[in-house]
């Protein structure tokens, strides 16, 4: 997925901070500060001896924490609770040694960053299996994917030799900016905003405008453009994180949000969402009567005849933009200070 | 191979020989240097932007700049090496050349490990992929490390193949540069290797098991047991020979019995790292570089790496630390330099950050100098930016690729200006306090980790204690001294702070030399500790210091053998069971002795520290690691006057009110005529006061 030769460069620590904070979580609001019992951090990780007793137990973000021994779920649960925890990871008598070894002997060197994770998390998988890795609570579990599909589900969001770009504008500043470009089925440039401009020049300050002239200049530097986005940093965060039905399609058709050039899993994304927004105020304007369900044929019609477009879902098991909202809403461990 | 190059622009002949590292900086050519070094990587950079950035790092104020010598980037994949002649930016003659010309003394650092963001950390695949190179765990794989942008087998320190190959590229290096060494080019400093820590596989029973590694594990555990019966008096085995004997390869320490064994394996893993690194500094020596003063860089979570500060002491002429923290690093800051402080005789960062690879988490500018003024602040006087001009895998430098000052710069430029006016290399702080580190409890430490790969430098790194993932058992003792000795060390700390009296880490036991204003000791002891480190704390106390011991007396060697061992000092053993314990200790002993508090300062959590040369005080840094914006008070023994390096905030009087943002440092530097001697005992109320006691 990524060059063993891959270069990283024209960001500065603002830009990068910048770039990273879209991606975080929003913070809990200060109502959550003000209950009386602080709510559940970290993960308690304890590694249990051969008789099943805890060895050692510390929890992330605060260190060690003494414990008794358990024996059913609930009683880890309660574990948990004693030790303000809100997950916990439990070890096996040589578990660690295990996943270790296996994992040595599996990674495959040298090798593609993808397989050689996928291997390690393989043997995580194993050894959960085995009952010999344990975590609590039981997360949801998808298959893994085979290198295979994640190829797979990459040529459809960046096909070989094209590039993706990204830029935000903070008012008529450039508040971040990332450009990827794609070779031989990995990604050999990450190219950050103090690079796109010395490719582009003085820009004017409105992304409605400046737009083509990155795109231009980027293409020239990188290669032929398969996406493209711009808009205003606040927009973008908002829209990140919203979950109301059609905001996507309604920033785009208000060119709040630019996507140019937009590839066809974009147009389809942003079509279904409109979609979904329009399914929702119909069948609150038709007293109930779900319109959206009433299409669905229709849907399906054109989700066939786009067939490419459905396969990140369905390759991965799941939708990963719907995913990644969910996870950027809210962050349980994120406390305002590190907002 | 192309044929050694000399050098093109030779520096003129200084009639002093080659550097030397003081108390103070290098000493170099008649006056000494001090180490505030900029990291370039000619290999990165344009050609063509090398006299440009050069030109901008001595705009930042910098004399001394930094690069690693990549020894995968030289060579090609037929064995052969370029060094410009394929590819300009390789040049390495060339851009010494440059840098002696624009008068910039260098610190090369030849690896082999230079990591640097660089595939394979910087090695050859020929080298890394070649089995008898690579490190082994305990069934015998090697040992895939998960570094961007693949994962690959971490070399073995202990492999002779990998240290004939490690010979042969210091001799191609030495071809190449040591006639531009000092006083006939600019290289001045030296590192040897880097972050010496098994390439982070570092857990105590995950490496190394190479077959070279056993073979000196065999002969480590023979010079230290002398026969097979000591061994087994020892151990409790009964191996036939020392050629039986084989390395613990299970985490899990089942009782007190297996114990010696493990701790003598933590200590070859930590004298294994310090006879590869004296190696190839005598390698060194030999293809050219000898008479250069030499570094070593031990890497993120110090507190639990196989290594220590002393045990490389032997290895290099000087060990530093490096720094990579956020804004919520402080008390690892803060404690990491109080151990430079305490252990080096010149307290070095060789990689201070300023930005970071994509991989690591965002790292403001800000909590960059935030990080660099705290450990200036607590006594680091050298460091190295790393990295002053950016480049490829890295964001965030002061200077871009093509050389122009990004708009942090600036900010960069004056704390270096600050630190330079106020001869900050050469000051020291009035310390009168030690707390002790006693390696043999950080032995076992190690020894009792049960989370294999995992290793408690990891934890640390992540901001845990690095015995977090400790057994909990007591093995026979009153308590798990693998993780009571650490509490007792921070409860110590905690109420150091909070009586303001400033004081240092020492492992094992302090240099009489080094600090000679020494009054107090704390020194941890449980049923067993080392004779030597007893019989120190005892030469302390007869030579006039305190010495508070405990909680227990010892009465087992470091070995866990019963011996005869006189009591640790005069005074009845320390038993802090609680916070207020200790900080009730603090303060009846810091009026006993009578230690000093400079400058108090209030409110808790703000931190002062008063750095002085011969005259007096000179500067005063003011911490504030809160989250809170705070308006400091500071009291001083005197009416005087100093400003912000920073901003030129003026202040004046008996004591000032200085107003602190939410995590920041300030740095002032006192106006000199006003400048006077302090006070013993602070003005303000103490701890008991302020409990209400």
């Amino acid at each position: 997925m990524i060059s063993r030769d891959f270069r990283f460069d024209g960001f500065d620590a603002r830009a990068w901070s910048n770039l990273l904070s879209l991606f975080r979580a929003a913070p809990r609001g200060h109502a959550h500060r003000d209950e009386a019992a602080p709510s559940p951090r970290g993960t308690l990780v304890v590694v249990r001896d051969e008789h099943e007793a805890p060895e050692a137990a510390f929890v992330t973000g605060r260190g060690p924490v003494p414990i008794e021994p358990w024996s059913s779920p609930a009683e880890l649960a309660e574990r948990c609770r004693e030790a303000g925890a809100h997950r916990a990871l439990v070890l096996e008598d040589g578990a660690v040694e295990e996943l270790t070894e296996r994992a040595a002997a599996r990674i495959p060197m040298p090798g593609d960053y993808a397989s050689q994770w996928l291997a390690l998390l393989g043997v995580v998988r194993e050894l959960e299996q085995e009952g010999q890795i344990l975590f609590w609570p039981r997360p949801a579990r998808v298959p893994l994917p085979t290198t295979a599909m994640l190829t797979r589900a990459f040529d459809l969001l960046l096909p070989n030799d094209r590039a993706a770009l990204m830029m935000l504008w903070e008012g008529e500043e450039i508040w971040t900016a990332l450009a990827v470009h794609r070779v031989d089925g990995e990604i050999d440039e990450i190219v950050g905003p103090e690079r796109i401009l010395e490719w582009t020049g003085p820009l004017g300050g409105d992304y409605r405008r400046d737009h083509r002239a990155v795109q231009r200049a980027v293409q020239r530097a990188l290669g032929p453009l398969h996406v493209g986005l711009f808009a205003q940093r606040a927009d973008l965060e908002e829209l990140l994180r919203t979950p109301d039905a059609g905001a996507w399609a309604r920033a785009v058709a208000l060119r709040d949000v630019i996507l140019s050039p937009a590839p066809p899993y974009a147009h389809v994304a942003v079509g279904a969402d409109a979609a979904r927004a329009a399914g929702r105020r119909a069948r609150r304007w038709l007293g109930g009567l779900d319109l959206f369900a009433a299409m669905t044929p229709v849907a399906e019609f054109a989700r066939e005849h786009i067939a490419r477009v459905g396969s990140v879902t369905e390759t991965l098991g799941f939708n990963p933009l719907e995913a990644l909202a969910a996870r950027l809403r809210t962050n349980p461990e994120r406390t305002d200070d590190e907002a | 191979m192309s044929a050694r190059r000399p050098s093109a622009r030779p520096s003129p002949r200084r009639e002093d020989g080659r550097p030397e590292l003081t108390a103070s900086g290098l000493r170099v050519g008649g006056r000494t240097l001090p180490i505030f070094c900029g990291s370039v990587q000619y290999f990165r950079l344009a050609r063509e932007h090398w006299r440009i950035a050069l030109e901008a790092v001595r705009e930042l104020g910098l004399e001394l700049i930094e690069t690693y010598v990549p020894w995968g980037v030289h060579e090609r994949p037929d064995g052969t090496y370029d060094f410009g002649e394929g590819d300009p930016r390789l040049d390495l003659c060339a851009f010494l050349d440059l840098a002696a010309e624009l008068e910039l003394q260098v610190f090369v650092r030849p690896g082999p490990h230079v990591n640097a963001e660089l595939p394979l950390f910087g090695l050859p695949p020929r080298v890394v992929f070649d089995p008898p190179n690579q490190a082994r765990s305990p069934r015998g794989n090697p040992l895939p490390l998960p570094a961007p942008p693949r994962f690959f087998p971490v070399p073995s320190y202990a492999s002779e193949s990998f240290k004939r190959e490690t010979s042969a590229w210091y001799r191609t290096v030495g071809d190449r540069i040591a006639d531009r060494c000092w006083p006939d080019g600019p290289v001045v400093l030296l590192q040897v290797d880097n972050e010496a820590a098994y390439y982070f596989r570092d857990g105590p029973y995950d490496a190394d098991y190479h077959p070279d590694a056993i073979a000196g594990y065999r002969r480590f555990v023979e010079a230290r047991h002398g026969t097979i019966e000591a061994l087994h008096q020892s151990w409790g085995s009964a191996h036939a020979c020392f050629g039986d004997v084989d390395a613990p390869r299970k985490a899990r320490v089942p009782d007190r019995a297996a114990l010696p064994e493990r701790l003598d394996w933590a200590d070859y893993q930590e004298a294994l790292l310090g006879d590869a690194l004296r190696s190839m500094r005598d390698e060194l020596a030999q293809y050219g570089f000898e008479g250069l003063p030499t570094v070593h860089n031990l890497p993120m979570g110090d507190a639990g790496l196989a290594s220590s500060l002393s045990s490389l002491r032997n290895s290099v002429d000087l060990v530093g630390l490096d720094y990579y923290h956020g804004r919520d690093g402080l008390e690892q800051v803060r404690r990491k330099t109080l151990r430079l402080a305490g252990n080096t005789r010149h307290p070095f960062a060789p990689e201070l950050g300023v930005g970071a690879p994509p991989w690591f988490g965002p790292r403001p500018d800000k909590d960059a100098l935030f990080s660099a003024m705290c450990a200036c602040a607590f006594g680091l006087r050298a460091f190295n930016l790393y990295m002053t001009v950016d480049r490829d895998r890295w964001y965030g430098a002061p200077i871009a690729p093509d050389g122009t000052l990004r708009r942090s710069a600036e900010r960069w430029k004056r704390f270096i200006e600050a630190l330079r006016s106020s001869e900050h290399h050469r000051l020291t702080r009035r310390v009168q306090v030690a707390i002790s580190v006693p390696r043999e409890y950080a032995r076992l430490t190690r020894a009792t980790h049960t989370l294999g790969a995992l290793s408690p430098s990891a934890l640390h790194v992540a901001g845990l204690p690095a015995s977090s993932a400790c057994s909990t058992r007591r093995f026979g003792f009153g308590e798990a001294i693998q993780i009571a000795w650490t509490k007792l060390l921070w409860r110590l700390d905690r109420a150091l702070c909070e009586q303001q009296i400033p004081f240092v880490y020492v492992e094992d036991v302090p240099d009489p030399k080094a600090h000679p204003e020494l009054k107090l000791l704390f020194a941890p002891t449980y049923e067993f500790a080392s004779p030597e480190r007893i019989d120190a704390l005892r030469e302390f106390e007869a030579s006039g210091g305190c010495v508070i011991w405990g909680p227990e007396e010892p009465r087992l060697d470091a070995r866990l053998r019963e011996v005869e061992l006189p009591r640790p000092g005069r005074r009845d053993p320390m038993q802090l069971t609680d916070q207020p314990t200790a900080e009730q200790l603090v303060d009846t002993v810091a009026n006993e002795l009578e230690l000093e508090r400079p400058y108090p300062v209030l409110p808790r959590p703000v931190l002062s520290a008063v750095h002085r040369d011969e005259a007096g005080p000179r500067l005063v840094f003011l911490v504030n690691p809160g989250a809170a914006d705070v308006r400091a008070e500071v009291q001083l023994p005197a009416a005087m006057a100093a400003s912000d390096a920073m901003n030129g905030e003026r202040f004046e009087g008996g004591s000032w009110r200085v107003p602190m943002a939410a995590r920041s440092c300030r740095m002032l530097v006192l106006e000199r005529e006003a400048a006077t001697g302090i006070k013993r005992k602070p003005r303000g109320p103490s701890a008991r006061a302020r409990r209400g006691s």
